[in-house]
């Protein structure tokens, strides 16, 4: 999975951003559609709450700006570039709310948990894919047999280990059977798995999928230039506008994601009114906040920003030298200065905002002289000379630089190498680094991240960190299904690895976007209470269905 | 294959005069623009060699809480992304541009002179193997394949130097051909021939000198070509590694912020104009100083 | 002539094989290990099984000369391999963005001409005055500027200061005409100053050299006005190096045009070029350095023949 925080969280923002104004504004014109009623099952949830002074208008093309082209449009197969995108045409089975828990039912009806190991879901009905064959039991078993079969190359079958079977009940119901008691169940189906496609698609010609995909959302792909643009049409028989009651949802006509590499140049398009919404490079957020013709809103992003140790092959065995590495951060200044802000420092893990956070744990502090205290107890009082890498980017330069002077005033020597993805991919693999950058990209489940971190199995570990203690408690996690307990088990896994300095965790993101006036419907308290949820029910419109 | 669009011209064989240098010197500075070149080239160097007194600051010196500042009395052209002083970091940058580009001309006509000796004065198989495998070299353009050697050598200041070397080779191996063509014949060089000299002595006590005189016209633009590729190989993110500042890094990080601090897009790039124009400005005066019956870049002969 | 033409090709075949045996060499020292890790998303690295069968997926385990051999073999055929950053056929992608990137390099031509030509004869017909000066300066300037700065400082200018021209993006022509032409002007500007500059400067020094012939002292003599001299009988062998110019300054343009799309966010063969090299996506490298310099390579060879159809003298010499 692509580590590169700046460019995957704000895509994947404000995908997620567009998906939810999508989903909202398609509706399925499902021949009776006059005669039937909304869905109690979707209008029953807090979330589910529209403006009644709010007189939507549909029309108009949204038009937005990415920074990499989407690349594979099948979420299995690697690379996908674009999540946000992605959230346009395809959709889950479930989506995770305010707090990042999976428990908002979304294109899964019903769910119950027959035994820690078995659960029974029901399918929404009356949903069609773009094709036009139908969304049932049938399709989406076929879909999770062919993620998890070999010869599909898809980059996440190991999250679905877990599962033993998956048995097609009836039109709109499966019987999943997990191997051993599996609470991230939940969470997986809220994340790339569960991204339903089409099973006659992929049974047609799978290779076509990867640029022609055919899913649920409220928008068809119509057009691809890779590398240039995407054209999307709105989808008139999403299934959700006729649930909620909501006819009129997707109120754009269509979505052009058009790719732009420079964030000035994205800025400009967006100033001479080429755009209407764009993430916000944090540079330009204080520029953006007073120009008259934006509408700017800052939230949280669950991305955590953090540097990794090699725990088990290098001088960082030693805790005295990683506490000194942590400590000789002054992370209030790398928020200040690299992320202009726009970042709330972190203690741990999982951010404050997630369900998981546990409260009891500080940020590390600043205290350089501590550092130089402990470097020299470990026999290191006349410098520390120690390797590692780093995003290419821009911001992973920047980051990287501040850092390396941070070390530097201490007496750590950080060679650090900027590296691209897949460079930077091969030295983790060998674990040809002391100190590198850590961090992990869309935070919810709460086994994931720790599970691809600090797990020996993990995607992301290759043997660099081995903390019993952690282990025993992520595996513990993963089993047990009461919301309580599971929530207590992970405040204890953040304990241990705290205590342990396992990494230098230092912020969770933020990220900032920027609307021109003539959009439409972005409740702001909306969005930070219900997140994902709110995002998938409340498009956004056009001031009189114009750009 | 021609080489017109290189404006090193074919110079008659310049008959050693009393003092060459001096009478060149003097040529050159009442060559307008060339003038103007020289004072400009005298300058970076000197900002080159006295940086640590010109800089206001450390080049490193982070100020987290000072990010991107506008010009202002306490920074003259403001800071860069992690609070670092803009013009110190030019000045400092200036090291590295003349640097490489002195060092990447100077090895690339050391070895394309060598090789372009060899062509001439041996001639027939060697000589037409040579150039046909300078003309593949010269089937790139100069920037693409430099960036692919850079790409597959890896980042760093002197794999840009050696990227370039290995490409810039060809520049002089071709033009020291030329010019030995053209020496090759004399009689001095008939006479110590039938002597008996060894060839490599011919070549480099009797031949070389004579040549150099359109040698130093190349190197010297050659020395403006490097210090732009080397710009728009750090411009495109290899070349110089942080925290060394080059023109052509701060370039590419100032294009990111080009609203929030239009002067950090606007600085580095006058810094690198200045150098490649002063240069070519001394190596056209040089070239028109060196034979004043030229009108321009002509071709050179087969 | 014929002669001529065919010690010409033959060179050019020969530099043709090298060329090609450069490119591979430059290509496959990119260490294996970089497939590996492009893979590295969707496939086991753990399982060194699994790293065989992506090896040999990839033909690298073969000895190198058998690869060059096949790879040549399928090159030829038209099969150029399928990126390993986006999963396509690398001639699709090729075909794609040929037409964009050649619109970039008539539009820049027909900047450079428009400066090149008005400038240098300008230069020429004012030799050594103050207009002159300027002219040559201005040349020397145009080819020292950073093409990456121009295009910033252009788009700062008519971008963001001054609304006038789109800061970046491609708008296809068969789309939007107008909107297509108002996006190129920015980036085809910038490529044409370049070349412009080179090109005034040979004009100059070329009608200098027509203007001293004896047949233009004749007519001078024979009592017509300057400017008839100049029109009947200096303007058309003086033009004779523009063809030869722009022909090499091909080259130039394509370095350019790398830039100028990566800056300009246009999806052309450069910007596509400048993300293969970064992300050693070799099929994709491979592919492109053999069109760029076989491009360079008939361009010279046509110039080297029309040069010498125009110049009998080159013949001669050979």
């Amino acid at each position: 999975m692509d580590h590169d925080q700046d460019l995957d969280r704000r895509e994947f923002t404000v995908g997620f951003l567009t998906a939810s104004f999508a989903a909202l504004a398609l509706r399925p014109t499902v021949a009776d559609a006059a005669t039937e009623s909304p869905s109690p099952a979707v209008l029953d949830q807090p979330w589910a709450v529209w403006d009644k002074n709010a007189k939507p208008v549909r029309g108009g093309i949204f038009r937005l700006t990415r920074e990499q082209y989407i690349g594979k449009m099948n979420p299995n197969h690697w690379p996908v570039l674009d999540w946000v995108s992605m959230g346009y045409f395809h959709e889950r089975l479930i989506l995770n709310d305010g707090s990042y828990n999976s428990t908002v039912l979304w294109l899964a009806e019903k769910l119950s948990w027959e035994n820690p190991q078995e659960v029974l879901m029901t399918l929404r009905e009356g949903v069609t894919f773009h094709d036009g064959s139908p969304f049932n039991a049938k399709s989406v078993k076929y879909q999770i047999d062919w993620i998890r079969d070999p010869a599909s190359k898809t980059w996440d079958a190991s999250w679905l280990a877990q599962l033993d079977t998956v048995e097609v009940v009836d039109d709109r119901t499966l019987r999943w059977k997990f191997k051993a008691p599996w609470a991230g169940f939940n969470g997986v189906m809220a994340n790339v798995p569960g991204y339903v496609m089409s099973a006659k698609a992929l049974q047609d010609d799978v290779d076509k999928y990867d640029n022609q995909p055919q899913g649920t959302g409220p928008y068809v792909l119509e057009e691809a230039s890779p590398g240039n643009y995407l054209k999307l049409k709105r989808n008139p028989n999403w299934w959700f506008a006729k649930a909620s009651g909501n006819p009129d949802m997707p109120y754009f006509d269509g979505i052009l994601v058009t790719i732009i590499p420079d964030p000035a140049v994205r800025l400009a398009n967006l100033r001479a009114g080429q755009l209407d919404a764009l993430v916000l490079d944090k540079s330009q957020y204080a520029v953006a906040k007073i120009d008259p013709e934006l509408n700017v809103h800052r939230f949280p992003g669950n991305h955590l920003a953090a540097l990794s140790f090699n725990n088990t092959k290098s001088v960082f065995q030693d805790i005295r030298l990683r506490k000194a590495v942590s400590h000789a951060i002054d992370r209030q200044a790398l928020i200040a200065g690299t992320q202009f802000g726009l970042a709330r420092l972190a203690s741990c893990m999982y951010p404050d905002d997630h369900w998981c956070h546990n409260p009891n744990l500080k940020p590390v502090a600043y205290d350089p002289d501590l550092s130089k205290k402990l470097l020299s107890e470990a026999g290191y009082g006349g410098g520390l000379t120690v390797k590692g890498y780093f995003s290419n980017t821009t911001m992973g330069q920047t980051i990287a630089e501040a850092v390396k002077g941070m070390l530097a005033q201490v007496g750590i020597d950080w060679q650090v190498e900027l590296l691209a993805p897949a460079a930077a991919t091969s030295r983790m693999q060998k674990m040809d680094y002391d100190l590198a950058q850590g961090g992990w990209i869309f935070i919810y489940d709460p086994d994931l991240m720790p599970t691809g971190l600090y797990h020996p199995d993990g995607g992301f570990n290759f043997g660099r960190s081995k903390n019993e203690a952690a282990i025993a408690l992520i595996e513990a996690g993963r089993k047990e299904i009461d919301r309580e307990k599971r929530r207590a088990i992970y405040w204890q896994l953040e304990e241990v690895l705290y205590n342990s300095y396992e990494d230098a965790w230092l912020w969770w993101e933020e990220t900032a976007t920027a609307f021109r006036k003539q959009v439409q419907g972005w409740n702001q308290e909306g969005f930070l209470k219900y997140q994902d949820a709110w995002f998938s029910s409340h498009p956004l419109w056009f001031k009189d269905g114009k750009a | 294959m021609t080489d017109a669009v290189h404006p090193t011209a074919v110079v008659a064989v310049s008959v050693a005069s009393r003092n060459p240098a001096l009478a060149l010197l003097r040529a050159v500075a009442r060559h307008r623009l060339a003038s103007v070149g020289l004072v400009i080239i005298a300058a970076l160097i000197f900002i080159a060699i006295f940086a640590p007194l010109l800089a206001p600051y450390s080049p490193n010196q982070q100020d987290l809480y000072r990010v991107l500042a506008p010009p202002g009395r306490i920074h003259l052209l403001g800071t860069d992304n992690l609070g670092r002083d803009l013009l110190s970091r030019l000045i400092y940058g200036t090291r590295v541009s003349l640097f490489v580009g002195i060092v990447s001309s100077l090895v690339s006509a050391v070895i394309g002179v060598i090789i372009g000796l060899i062509a001439g004065f041996r001639g027939g198989m060697v000589d037409a193997i040579i150039m046909r495998i300078t003309d593949a070299f010269l089937c790139f353009p100069p920037l693409i394949f430099i960036l692919a050697m850079s790409a597959v050598l890896g980042p760093g200041l002197q794999n840009v130097m050696l990227s370039f070397a290995l490409f810039g080779w060809t520049i002089f191996a071709r033009l020291a051909r030329g010019q030995v063509l053209l020496v090759r014949e004399l009689p001095f060089i008939e006479a110590a021939r039938s002597v008996g000299v060894p060839a490599t002595r011919i070549m480099f006590r009797h031949i070389l000198p004579n040549i150099m005189a359109p040698v130093l016209v190349a190197i010297t633009i050659t020395i403006g070509v490097a210090i732009l590729v080397e710009s728009g190989v750090s411009f495109l993110g290899l070349g110089v590694q942080p925290p060394t500042a080059s023109w052509g890094k701060e370039l590419r990080v100032g294009f990111t912020y080009l609203e929030a601090a239009p002067l950090f897009s606007i600085a580095p790039g006058v810094m690198i104009t200045l150098a490649v124009i002063a240069f070519n400005f001394v190596g056209d005066g040089l070239r028109d100083a060196l034979d004043p019956r030229l009108r321009g870049a002509n071709r050179v002969p087969r | 002539m014929g002669k001529y033409i065919g010690i010409r090709l033959g060179h050019a075949l020969v530099i043709l094989a090298i060329v090609v045996v450069l490119v591979f060499i430059i290509a496959r020292i990119i260490p294996g290990d970089a497939v590996m890790a492009a893979m590295a998303g969707s496939v086991d690295l753990h399982d060194p099984s699994v790293v065989e069968r992506v090896r040999h997926q990839y033909g690298l385990d073969q000895p190198i000369p058998v690869q060059f051999v096949v790879w040549l073999g399928e090159f030829l055929r038209g099969d150029w391999g399928t990126s390993i950053g986006t999963g396509q056929k690398v001639l699709d992608m090729f075909v794609q963005r040929l037409p964009i990137t050649l619109e970039l390099f008539i539009g820049a031509t027909l900047w450079s001409i428009a400066i090149g030509i008005p400038t240098g004869i300008l230069g020429a017909l004012k030799r050594n005055s103050a207009a002159d000066v300027a002219v040559t300066a201005g040349a020397i300037i145009g080819v020292s500027i950073p093409p990456f700065w121009e295009a910033i400082m252009l788009i700062y200018l008519f971008a963001v200061l001054l609304p006038i021209f789109p800061p970046s993006g491609y708008v296809p022509f068969s789309e939007h005409p107008l909107l297509n032409l108002r996006a190129i002007v920015l980036p085809t500007f910038v490529l044409g100053t370049h070349s412009g500059g080179l090109l005034a400067r040979f004009v100059r020094s070329s009608l200098l050299e027509v203007l001293g012939q004896d047949y233009v002292r004749t007519a001078r003599a024979k009592g017509f006005s300057e400017a008839a001299v100049v029109a009947r009988h200096a303007l058309k062998p003086g033009m004779i190096p523009v063809v030869t110019v722009l022909g090499l300054s091909w080259g130039g343009l394509l370095a350019g045009a790398f830039i100028i799309e990566v800056i300009f966010a246009i999806p052309g063969l450069g910007r596509m070029s400048v993300e293969a090299i970064f992300q050693k996506d070799y099929p994709v490298m491979q592919a492109m350095l053999i069109v760029i310099s076989l491009n360079v390579l008939l361009v010279n060879l046509l110039v080297d023949i029309l040069y010498g159809y125009l110049d009998p003298r080159v013949r001669v010499r050979g």
